[in-house]
């Protein structure tokens, strides 16, 4: 047999793919990232999932905190803030950390991981558009509730709040990126990103102060970008402002993100390999 | 027509434990072990000391040993028990309510049935869960003094069961995977007097007074206090019952939905 | 009891959707006899999944009455229930991380089957439809074509007089689809009455008696599968491929109708209509083709699907009347 190689067809724009600037790079997965972003928000519109976790666990948290015994002023702010990220973490999971979740319960998983665009702009631009939606039902609910309750809470940096709130933004956007991944490991990634959400609770630092924690575990707090966002935003609102927690908040961010890059090609590979991307 | 061993079809001993051996099979593939002991277990756990730890910091250490006991039913209805919520769930996802509507077994029999398997290993890991947290949170004198209760528990267990298959098969067409036990689960934590004690907040009196678990607990806090507690415990019983007959009124409407639009998809 | 196993009378089905109402079926009548198997043909939404929901007790009528062995779907649900199976078939109706023994055992519980001898029952319907091997396999990881056999295991497990099956061979493969096919025929040997909709011709063509075509809601034909082939007016298609000068066909000519002529760079290429294909047709053809230089030709015998597009253009064109009232 003839050992000549079949040349694969030119693609139509395989002279155009070669000719791509690195500013057109950029341009395609600015694109490709927005593009993915609007999808993930029309698709969660009307979503119950958001109003539930966004809206009802704020309430429940904050009334439970600040009703078993009323705080003084100082004290409110920190449960305001840390009742907003704890539920802000228990909505992550099910919102962006869901983007995969949702893919495989409507068939389109195999398409987001094997299509031209990159998948984990896909994914990415996925999670911010889910997060945007957590984060503003958190939020608005966490002010609709102080409001209700007439908690003594005063607002003394709003420019660094609001920077706060973006670092927020980002870093659901990632932790819920990678804790995504989990739909491609596992059928039951369910069950396991339910899992995650007491973890956080308990070991980061945010409704349980670090000191209540055993000597031996007082270095996990350190690990979750919420615990210095918690610390920021509460040095905000009361008056303590600090740059250090919020530095080090964007920096565990970029390791999150960088992570959840490489897990989420892992994890592909390993679908792949499985057979198990098109199982719902 | 052909013969067939259906003399005594209808609502037979032997129908019913085949439903639950079906549930059974169910529950092990929705709910495969690696994942019940790695996942929903330190899950229990952390649901415990968190709202126990919660407890003290918020309002000192009488607080910490209220908020250990209602930990305890949290833990075990919005994590646990919860997971009953997957039999109505599972006939919308895999489109098999047709065939249970149109069987020869009532529906909420084939519904109730398949759920005790899920009952009952929820109850066993919330012994074991009970027993872990109690351990690191060093309550274990309190944990052996909450042992006599445990059938209160398991009447709390029931009714929110029940409460929480009523509720998806009601809510079967809009996402009831997530929906129904989350809603379910923050009512039970605002509103059942696991964490804020009954008398703080009028409205969430209100609301837990109709829910599962908050007269369970009153009985429980009773009892363990040496205080009368059966009133609160017919109480917990009463709606046990009532919640029971919700989940056959919400069968009902479902299957009549289904007959009058011609599909079980619920979309 | 009533000598139908299916009986339907002025039965009609509207639905509420937003802005108005759609009518899916209205005053169908039609009858299955004892052991026949009659196949329901009709185009998307002409209602043929209404009409077997309905006699599924799955729907309610709007109107009119369907019966199963005199035993009213609405008045009487639960004895239907009983001597029906249903095979709606497709990718979902299965409790897919179960295995297919799993999913048998439990709807035949729901079915009706008794406790005594259920394993060798399970075991005999697996067996019959060729998933023996694969029983204690979970359902996901199953093709369509065993997915379909499982559905059809389920729908005859409580050995029912009367079948109705939904498309039951759509997306299948051809020799699984004929595969199916014979368990299906080996319904009718059994004494079961089948009412069979499908958009697969060959599933009528093979499998069916009788014909019913729904149309715009209504039961515009109901006729032999035999009769239904002399429906197109016609029994064979032959193709005369030439040169030169095409042969001339006078209209009204008895066998033959020209359906099309195609010239080009001096061949052309006739396709006739042969009202009965017969040897002396053959004749008659040969004489009309004297003197014309012929380089082939071909004949094929009429194609159901064939007859069913002059029927459906012929419905598109004049719109249903009375059942049986299509004609050539």
């Amino acid at each position: 047999m003839s050992d000549q190689r079949i040349a694969a067809p030119s693609s139509p724009d395989a002279g155009v793919r070669e000719s791509l600037t690195p500013g057109d790079r950029v341009r395609s997965a600015a694109w490709t990232f927005l593009t993915a972003a609007r999808t993930e928000q029309r698709a969660m519109q009307g979503n119950p999932l958001v109003l539930i976790n966004g809206g009802f666990l704020p309430i429940a948290l904050l009334v439970i905190s600040v009703e078993t015994r009323r705080p003084t002023s100082g004290r409110a702010a920190e449960i305001v803030v840390s009742v907003m990220l704890t539920a802000l973490w228990a909505c992550t999971i099910w919102t962006s950390g869901g983007v995969l979740r949702r893919e495989r319960t409507y068939g389109t998983l195999a398409s987001c991981v094997c299509g031209v665009a990159s998948p984990t702009v896909i994914l990415f631009g996925k999670s911010f558009g889910a997060t945007l939606y957590g984060v503003g039902m958190t939020l608005a609910t966490t002010l609709g509730t102080v409001l209700v309750l007439r908690l003594p809470v005063a607002v003394a940096q709003p420019f660094w709040i609001a920077v706060g709130l973006v670092i927020v933004v980002v870093s659901a956007t990632t932790l819920g990126a990678l804790m995504s991944c989990l739909f491609l490991l596992t059928r039951n990634g369910l069950i396991w990103s339910g899992a995650l959400m007491y973890p956080v609770f308990v070991l980061g630092g945010l409704l349980l102060p670090p000191d209540v924690l055993p000597v031996w575990l007082r270095w996990a707090p350190q690990l979750l970008s919420l615990h210095w966002i918690n610390e920021f935003l509460s040095g905000a609102i009361g008056g303590g402002l600090s740059f250090t927690p919020l530095s080090v908040a964007v920096l565990l961010t970029i390791v999150y993100g960088v992570l959840a890059w490489f897990t989420y090609r892992w994890s592909i590979d390993k679908a792949r390999q499985r057979g198990t991307l098109d199982y719902a | 027509m052909t013969t067939l061993d259906l003399a005594s079809a209808r609502l037979s001993w032997w129908r019913t434990v085949e439903a639950i051996r079906h549930g059974w099979r169910e529950h092990g593939v929705t709910y495969p072990p690696a994942a019940v002991v790695f996942a929903t277990v330190p899950k229990g756990v952390l649901q415990i000391v968190f709202f126990t730890v919660l407890g003290g910091v918020v309002a000192g250490p009488d607080q910490r040993q209220y908020a250990f006991v209602g930990g305890l039913a949290l833990a075990l209805t919005t994590t646990n028990v919860v997971t009953v919520i997957s039999v109505p769930f599972a006939d919308k996802y895999f489109s098999t309510f047709w065939r249970i509507r149109t069987g020869d077994v009532p529906a909420v029999v084939v519904l109730y049935a398949r759920a005790v398997p899920y009952l009952l290993v929820a109850f066993g890991l919330f012994i074991v869960e009970a027993a872990i947290a109690a351990a690191i949170l060093g309550l274990e004198g309190l944990a052996v003094r909450v042992l006599p209760w445990l059938w209160i528990f398991a009447i709390m267990a029931c009714g929110y069961a029940m409460l929480g298959i009523a509720a998806a098969t009601l809510t079967i067409a809009k996402r009831a995977d997530a929906l129904a036990p989350n809603v379910l689960g923050y009512l039970t934590m605002l509103c059942s007097g696991a964490f804020l004690p009954p008398g703080q907040v009028r409205w969430v009196d209100a609301i837990g007074s109709v829910l599962p678990v908050r007269h369970g607990l009153a009985a429980v806090h009773a009892a363990m206090d040496g205080g009368p507690w059966a009133r609160q415990a017919l109480l917990e019983l009463t709606i046990c019952l009532v919640s029971a007959v919700l989940g056959l009124f919400a069968v009902r409407v479902q299957a009549r939905r289904a007959t009058r639009y011609g599909h079980d998809d619920f979309d | 009891m009533s000598d139908a196993a299916i009986e339907v009378e002025s039965l009609g089905r509207t639905f509420k959707v937003r802005g108005g109402q759609v009518v899916a079926l209205k005053n169908v009548d039609m009858r299955v006899g004892r052991g026949e198997i009659v196949g329901l043909l009709g185009s998307n939404g002409a209602g043929k999944t209404t009409l077997t929901k309905i006699l599924a007790t799955l729907l309610l009528p709007s109107s009119g009455t369907a019966r199963i062995f005199g035993h009213d779907v609405t008045a009487d649900p639960r004895e239907v229930r009983r001597m029906i199976g249903v095979v709606l078939g497709g990718d979902r109706g299965l409790y897919s991380k179960l295995n297919g023994r799993d999913n048998l055992r439990f709807f035949a519980m729901l079915a009706g089957v008794g406790r005594r001898g259920l394993a060798e029952r399970l075991d005999a319907a697996l067996d019959r439809v060729g998933l023996t091997e694969v029983a204690d396999r979970a359902v996901e990881t199953y093709s369509k074509g065993m997915r379909q056999r499982l559905h059809l295991a389920i729908g005859m497990i409580n050995e029912p007089p009367v079948m109705l099956l939904d498309e039951p061979t759509v997306g299948l493969d051809p020799v699984e689809a004929e595969r199916l096919r014979r368990d299906i025929a080996g319904l009718r040997d059994g004494g079961t009455s089948v009412l069979l909709t499908s958009h697969y011709l060959l599933d009528i063509e093979r499998l069916a008696d009788r014909v019913v075509i729904l149309a715009d809601g209504e039961a515009a034909a109901d006729v032999d599968v035999a009769e239904f082939a002399k429906l197109a007016g016609y029994t064979a298609i032959v193709t005369v491929r030439g040169m030169g000068r095409p042969p001339e066909f006078e209209s009204g000519q008895s066998q033959f109708t020209v359906d099309d002529l195609s010239e080009s760079g001096g061949l052309w290429t006739l396709r006739l209509r042969v009202r009965d294909w017969s040897v002396e047709s053959f004749g008659s053809l040969g004489s009309a083709l004297g003197g014309v230089d012929i380089l082939g030709v071909d004949v094929s015998p009429l194609r159901l699907e064939d007859v069913y597009s002059h029927v459906a253009a012929q419905l598109a064109a004049n719109g249903p009347s009375k059942a049986g009232e299509v004609h050539p």
